[in-house]
């Protein structure tokens, strides 16, 4: 299933890091998370640390991505749907 | 979807015992007194003494605010966790899983949360709610507030009590908030170090003493800072403004390079609180906690606030500290359409 989730190094994840995208997301933690990451790359803008800020947000979704609102986010930064009857499957 | 009501309620005393002998997991609220007679079992509490119970805001000394948690939660497990190892506090979660959290206000454990919980290992990855415990406000330079597990009875000021629990894969919670502060036209303020005090601030980017600041814009400080967190409004609460330091106190931290507004004024608390809760979720809230700032300044004792119940407190929980906010955690099952 994390197969199926972009890998941090997409450009879409850095984009939305960096403040160059905006989407009007649902799921509450990725807000909190998003914003405190943008923080942390406004103070530290290295690539090192955007791409490790990528890899939070990116496993944010990894763990949530069963949960309506996270899949209609990552809809919104991907426009792709995710197979849960296979994510369900696999977690048993 | 099914449909689940959750017991969400004042109880006597002798009726929250009972329950606890059932062998219910149970978040409690209540009077310190109150709490030191409670019967060791599954259970977690706080001290606080203001609740928002289903015939309105009330405060009582007399009964316990009980939540009981629904059956289906799986693998129920009740911890502490001190200054040190509340770090933990994501990473202890389990698959699928839901945490339930009150930290008492003002212990070390409270400021080490409060700083540093969007950093913890593993923060998002599972719901965490829950509330700060405080005190009755007359009591507030006598005592502190406190927190116990049923499995010692201790009350104290130095552990934040939680149970973890995992949730079918049917079955989902999510964490929401009812915020009726808005960021006002204001200046843009922002501060030069993560912390719960400040001297100076950068308004508009210029440094400032943020109290001078604050006294020349004569800002009613029950209005508090609020920043923009990706389109959802997160408060910081006004503490008092020590003149003699020429310092301003929070009731959370403010975060460096986070910018701030101070809020929108408003006038009728409950007539817009109305109009932002989502009533689709209201049927599906399995606890919910709104804060004693609300509850004084908004003078809501005696009002309803749209069918939601729970403790008033010290601060509230939705995966990190939020201020003057209404927290509440829906569990729903997953449909067809979800499932596809």
């Amino acid at each position: 299933m994390n197969d199926q989730i972009p890998p941090a190094t997409n450009e879409k994840w850095q984009a939305l890091i960096l403040g160059l995208d905006y989407k009007n997301f649902e799921f509450f933690p990725v807000k909190l998370l998003l914003a405190r990451l943008q923080l942390k790359v406004k103070q530290d803008p290295s690539e090192e640390n955007v791409l490790q800020c990528s890899k939070e947000l990116r496993q944010l979704f990894v763990k949530n991505q069963h949960i309506p609102k996270a899949k209609r986010d990552l809809d919104k930064i991907f426009k792709k749907k995710f197979n849960f009857k296979r994510f369900l499957r696999r977690r048993r | 979807m099914t449909e689940i009501k959750m017991n969400n309620q004042l109880m006597t005393l002798e009726q929250t015992n009972l329950l606890i002998e059932s062998g219910k997991f149970l978040m409690i609220a209540g009077d310190e007194k109150l709490l030191l007679q409670l019967k060791k079992g599954n259970w977690i509490a706080g001290t606080i003494p203001y609740f928002m119970d289903v015939n309105g805001g009330v405060s009582t000394r007399d009964e316990c605010f009980v939540t009981v948690l629904p059956d289906f939660i799986l693998d129920l497990e009740i911890k502490t966790y001190d200054k040190d190892d509340i770090k933990n506090v994501f990473v202890d979660s389990k698959d699928n899983g839901i945490n339930f959290i009150i930290i008492p206000a003002m212990s070390e454990v409270h400021f080490n949360f409060a700083l540093n919980a969007p950093i913890f290992k593993n923060f998002g990855y599972n719901p965490l709610i829950g509330w700060i415990a405080g005190v009755h406000l007359d009591d507030i330079n006598n005592t502190t507030a406190k927190t116990a597990t049923g499995l010692t009875g201790e009350l104290k000021n130095e552990y934040a009590v939680v149970i973890h629990g995992s949730l079918p894969d049917t079955k989902y919670a999510e964490i929401d908030i009812v915020n009726i502060f808005t960021q006002g036209s204001g200046d843009e303020i922002q501060f030069l170090e993560d912390s719960f005090k400040v001297k100076d601030a950068l308004i508009n980017g210029k440094k400032q003493n943020f109290a001078e600041y604050l006294k020349k814009i004569n800002h009613d400080t029950r209005f508090p800072l609020v920043a923009d967190y990706m389109g959802v409004m997160i408060n910081i609460s006004y503490q008092s403004i020590d003149e003699d330091n020429m310092e301003v106190n929070f009731y959370a931290p403010v975060f460096k390079g986070q910018i701030y507004k101070n809020a929108e004024k408003l006038e009728d608390y409950v007539s817009k609180f109305e109009h932002e809760m989502p009533k689709e979720d209201i049927n599906y809230i399995t606890f919910s906690c709104n804060c004693i700032l609300n509850y004084l300044y908004s003078e809501l004792e005696g009002k309803k606030t749209e069918g939601i119940t729970g403790p008033i407190t010290f601060g509230e929980i939705g995966y990190q500290l939020l201020n003057q906010t209404l927290v509440y955690i829906t569990i729903k099952d997953y449909t067809d359409e979800e499932l596809k």
